[in-house]
């Protein structure tokens, strides 16, 4: 008599048998796999949003240190830029070249920039008051500063990345007689639609040039 | 007998031939797809609540800069004309700025009350009263205030 066999060989899978349970397999993958794209896209516009919201709240910030000691909007090109005067440090009421501030937008690289009138160190302060003309109310300022530019004596720092377009309002008829101004930026958002945020600023001690 | 009982080659069972399957009751598939499907439930609260999370981060940042450009307009009105808009309130989703131009669609989940109040602050080491107006700012959400912006602003000299 043979004893019966206490430990039978263990059985394998037959190859049907495994393909269905690749089969089963890959479809439970594919359906997880597609509902953690979904939400890695969710993810990823949130994150989009919250990044254009910083930027753009991080431009309101540096704006303000411009627009809350300064005195009036002076122009605006909406495909360019706007200008403002920043303060009468050479008194008499009048606009000279380094109290103005130019704030441009290249549609292109998406950067916002600030832009002012920087003469040479070397310069003799008397030399400098000299250069430093004086502007009419209806001049083009912006003109006046990349005329600057071309010569050299501007200095530029960035305001803001990702802006697609910009957009200046304001309260009043004429530019320079508004003592508040909206700005709408609309910020990249790489693949998704862009972010419009809009800001407030204000002249609190608003004066027109004379 | 002895051929009935001898244990042929290859045959593990010693039955003659055919292997024994044992296949997952239904109990234990029902088991298996319960704990599957729980795991996948909680990773998708996990990842749904950090987006909500998320998302109360970015309502935070807009209410702030909400209640700061409210402020700012707020400060450019006569002493006179500010005291008018004492209690006036922006539904949610229905911002302006003072011109009535509408903000965009990014503000759509917050809203703005201002509070004008008159109050004399007395500083009595000095001997001073200074009568103004106290300027509250608050932006807020469908459930709660997220921002609030406070300021006083003296009344002008006549």
């Amino acid at each position: 008599m043979t004893p019966l066999n206490a430990h039978p060989a263990p059985r394998g899978l037959s190859m049907l048998e495994l393909l269905i349970a690749i089969s089963i397999t890959a479809l439970a993958g594919l359906a997880l796999s597609t509902v953690m794209t979904a939400v890695a896209r969710s993810i990823t516009s949130t994150t989009d949003e919250r990044s254009a919201l910083q930027r753009a709240h991080a431009a309101s910030i540096r704006l303000r240190a411009f627009t809350e000691p300064g005195l009036c909007l002076l122009q605006d090109k909406p495909d360019e830029g706007f200008a403002i005067w920043l303060n009468d440090d050479k008194p008499g009421g009048t606009v000279n070249l380094r109290e103005v501030r130019a704030f441009w937008h290249d549609a292109t690289s998406g950067v916002m920039t600030v832009e002012r009138v920087t003469f040479p160190d070397a310069w003799p302060p008397e030399l400098q008051e000299t250069f430093d003309l004086a502007l009419s109310p209806g001049a083009d300022f912006l003109g006046e500063i990349e005329a600057q530019r071309f010569l050299g004596y501007t200095s530029t720092e960035a305001v803001s990345d990702g802006v697609i377009s910009r957009a200046v309002t304001h309260d009043a008829g004429p530019i320079q007689a508004a003592s508040r101004f909206w700005l709408t930026l609309s910020m990249d958002r790489r693949a998704e639609d862009p972010t419009d945020v809009l800001m407030a600023f204000a002249f609190f001690t608003h004066r027109e040039p004379e | 007998m002895m051929n009935q009982r001898m244990n042929i080659a290859g045959d593990p069972t010693g039955r003659g031939g055919r292997a024994t399957r044992r296949a997952f009751s239904l109990i234990e598939a029902l088991v298996a797809s319960t704990l599957l499907g729980m795991i996948v439930l909680a990773v998708i609260s996990a990842v749904t609540s950090a987006q909500s999370l998320s998302f109360e981060g970015q309502k935070q940042i807009l209410a702030a800069m909400a209640a700061d450009d409210y402020m700012t307009e707020l400060m450019t009105l006569d002493y006179e004309d500010r005291a008018l808009l004492n209690g006036s309130e922006q539904p949610v989703g229905e911002m302006e700025t003072l011109d009535a131009a509408p903000y965009p669609d990014t503000v759509w989940a917050l809203g703005r009350r201002v509070g004008v109040t008159e109050v004399t602050i007395v500083e009595p080491g000095l001997g001073i009263e200074v009568t103004g107006q106290r300027v509250v700012v608050e932006a807020f959400d469908e459930f709660r205030a997220l921002a609030t912006l406070e300021t006083f602003v003296p009344e002008p000299a006549l």
